[in-house]
């Protein structure tokens, strides 16, 4: 394992911050934390790093005991704070190589690091701005681009893509299972399911500092009580084709507003009745539109244990 | 490593507004203001001659004393409606307009005219000297001065009828006279009045002398928050760029000592330019630069120390930090005496009552260390304060060790 915490517990006066967490990430993998805000994401990372003093548990990382005083694991540590952390007086070039000189005394190799995560981040055109004249989503950039551009083994990357464009999210995010596959393990936290279905191996759902489940996003999906789920538009839908529906063997609940049009079929676990469905409608000749079918998400796995939505819809 | 931090740490502070506004502009500024604002106290009491009347009472030649002393600081004067006149144009080295008669000078006095009516009666053996100054110019810089004068030339005066006897009474016992015959010499030939003019000169620009030593010493307090900064921004409780460092493998002691250099260094040489406008404008302090500067680093490093032991004892939220700020400087300015009457009282009880607690503040010593360099005779005392300040700065030193082992959150 080259991430090991277990039972840690953290208190901030009466508020238990973290419950027992545990968390196993191995080499290579991009592990998931997952959890709305105040579940304790960001605590749980301060701790595997020793940035706070916890009151139960143990952290190893790489296979030893973390603490303030490792500069040895430090060196193969890079972490990409929620906070932007990056000196406003300093050009973005300098900010790089100011952290990225902290891990390489090396000057050749420090300056093509430095390339690198600025190619990384995409911010050629920016390199000679200071931070106060870059957007916020520039800033994030370049607070990944310090956290990263020494080329640590293990990345910690604390909602790195929080209020960056879709187009430079997607990099990011391609960039980041590149470093995967050069064997770089990674730590990534999120309220954006999307992403972690889209990069993370497996992953830890977290509410309230609990680890409420872990596994990768299939198995988390399927412990989902639900199937799928359809949403379409008609208008004047005959009783009969009502009633027929409901009497499919696959379909737990139909749910009608002939007002709005809107239909909705809740099918059970692990059937699929799209095609049925559609055969209905074409025995009955009746016209519809704008149908889509949902699978359960991350979301509704997490409202069926803790009754509330991961986030609220953004 | 150590290069590429000092050369980061070094850029990024003097670049950040808290850093050089706060920790170099600032104390410059003051200082400047403090300092030039005592300049024209200065000049103001070189410009005003104090007026007085003498009474002067007792024997011919003992009354020639008296008046030779006056005559030579200051300038005869005529009475008239307006008060004293003097008869030339007072020089830079007149500090008094004097006259010399038995009139009725109430009204002057009430009007502020004249500074103060003065009764010598040299009648007895010791001289008697009685002066009035009227509550209107008792504030008055020129009135001080004249007081000051005229008080010590008293003092001095009595005690050398009084050595003049003692030695008398010496040789009448016949013991061996080689060895006080300078002394008797002296007594014999009146009072040497340019010793006297010395001394009263020294405690003439004593008091504001004392200001500017004290603003000094105050500025060394604008430090402590320098101190605070080279710790706090190195923690990861205080945020983002803390955190970065603190996750870096460079240790928090090294990241803290190049701190202290490259913010420490700025603070000194700011701190020396302020004294190379004290020397520069000429106002009072010692000229042994050597010694001034030691004392001046000193205290700054002191007030740095102080700062960087504090924060890495304690977990200093932003908000201390703030009390910090505009507490210590309001303190230390009230204890050195900085703030009117009633702060001067203060520090002259504290150093007299509980010195202990003036060496806690940097400030005091400074001040202290600058005076004694200025004014005492030998320099033992002085060499006394800057070993209370490397004990003092020692001591902080071992507090920054043992701070630097805690991990706070
Ligand atoms: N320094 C602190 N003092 C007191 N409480 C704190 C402190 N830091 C965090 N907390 C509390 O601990 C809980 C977990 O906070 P944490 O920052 O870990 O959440 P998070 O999952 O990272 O949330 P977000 O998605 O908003 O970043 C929150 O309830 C927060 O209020
Ligand atoms: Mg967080």
């Amino acid at each position: 394992m080259l991430v090991e915490m277990k039972d840690i517990v953290k208190r901030y006066g009466n508020l238990l911050a973290l419950d027992y967490f545990d968390l196993e990430a191995e080499k290579g993998e991009i592990y998931g934390l997952l959890g709305p805000n105040g579940s304790g994401k960001t605590t749980a990372i301060n701790c595997m790093l020793s940035l706070i003093k916890f009151d139960n548990g143990t952290v190893n990382l790489f296979g030893e005991k973390m603490s303030p005083k490792r500069d040895d694991l430090k060196e193969r540590i890079g972490l990409v704070m929620q906070d932007i952390g990056v000196y406003d007086e300093l050009t973005v070039e300098e900010n790089i190589t100011y952290f990225c000189g902290l891990y390489i005394s090396d000057r050749k190799k420090r300056k093509a690091y430095v390339e690198e995560a600025i190619d990384f981040v995409g911010m050629d055109s920016h390199r000679k701005f200071k931070p106060p004249r870059l957007s916020g989503g520039l800033k994030r950039r370049l607070n990944l681009a310090c956290g990263i551009a020494h080329k640590p083994d293990l990345i910690i990357l604390d909602e790195p893509t929080v209020a960056v464009d879709p187009q430079s999210r997607n990099h990011i995010l391609e960039n980041v299972r590149a470093l995967a596959q050069e064997g770089k393990t990674i730590i990534y936290t999120t309220h954006y399911m999307e992403e972690v279905e889209a990069i993370c191996d497996r992953l830890s759902i977290i509410d309230r500092g609990k680890v409420l489940v872990r596994g990768t996003t299939e198995e988390i999906k399927a412990m989902s009580s639900s199937g799928e789920i359809i949403h379409v538009k008609a208008f004047h839908l005959e009783d009969d084709l009502l009633d027929r529906i409901r009497d499919m063997k696959e379909v737990d609940a139909v749910n009608y507003e002939p007002a709005a049009g809107q239909l909705v079929v809740y099918f059970s676990k692990g059937e699929s009745g799209l095609m049925s469905l559609l055969r209905l409608f074409e025995e009955k000749n009746t016209d519809f539109f704008d149908l889509h079918v949902k699978t359960p998400s991350l979301n509704d796995v997490f409202l069926e244990i803790t009754g509330k939505e991961l986030r609220d819809n953004d | 490593m150590t290069r590429h931090l000092a050369r980061f740490m070094g850029k990024t502070n003097l670049l950040s507004r808290d850093g050089f506004l706060l920790s170099i502009i600032l104390p410059f500024i003051i200082g400047l203001i403090f300092l030039f604002s005592f300049e024209n106290l200065r000049e103001a009491a070189n410009l005003n001659p104090a007026g007085i009347v003498i009474e002067l009472k007792g024997n011919p030649e003992e009354k020639k004393d008296v008046e030779d002393f006056i005559k030579a600081r200051g300038m005869e004067g005529r009475l008239t409606d307006q008060g004293l006149e003097p008869v030339g144009e007072p020089g830079d080295e007149d500090y008094l307009i004097y006259y010399f008669g038995d009139d009725d000078v109430d009204d002057l006095l009430d009007e502020g005219t004249i500074n103060a009516k003065v009764w010598i009666d040299n009648t007895g053996k010791k001289m008697d000297m009685e002066i009035y100054v009227p509550s209107n110019k008792a504030n008055d810089r020129s009135s001080f001065m004249a007081y000051q004068m005229l008080n010590s030339f008293a003092k001095t005066y009595r005690n050398l009828i009084n050595n003049t006897e003692a030695l008398y009474a010496q040789a009448m016992a016949g013991r061996d006279m080689s060895s006080v015959a300078g002394l008797v010499e002296r007594a014999e030939t009146g009072i040497a009045v340019d010793d006297i003019i010395e001394t009263k000169e020294k405690e003439g620009i004593n008091s504001f002398t004392h200001y500017v030593m004290a603003t000094l010493g105050f500025i060394c307090l604008y430090y402590i928050r320098v101190g605070v900064d080279i710790v706090r921004k190195n923690e990861a409780y205080t945020g983002a760029l803390g955190k970065r460092l603190a996750i870096s493998p460079v240790s928090r002691s090294l990241r803290v000592f190049i701190s202290f250099l490259t913010t420490g260094i700025p603070c000194l040489l700011t701190t020396y330019l302020l004294l190379f406008c004290c020397w520069q404008r000429d106002l009072g302090l010692s000229l042994d630069y050597a010694g001034v500067i030691l004392v001046v680093s000193l205290g700054v490093l002191i007030a740095i120390f102080m700062g960087m032991a504090f924060a890495s004892l304690f977990k200093l939220s932003k908000d201390h930090v703030n009390v910090i700020n505009v507490l210590i400087p309001v303190l230390g300015a009230l204890f050195g005496g900085l703030m009117g009457q009633a702060s001067q009282i203060l520090s002259t009880w504290i150093n007299d009552n509980a010195p202990f607690l003036a060496s806690l503040n940097p400030a005091g010593l400074v001040s202290r260390g600058l005076y004694q360099l200025s004014f005492y005779p030998s320099y033992d005392s002085f060499y006394q304060t800057i070993r209370i300040m490397t004990v003092y700065l020692a001591v902080l030193a071992v507090c920054i060790g043992l701070g630097m082992r805690r991990t706070k959150e």
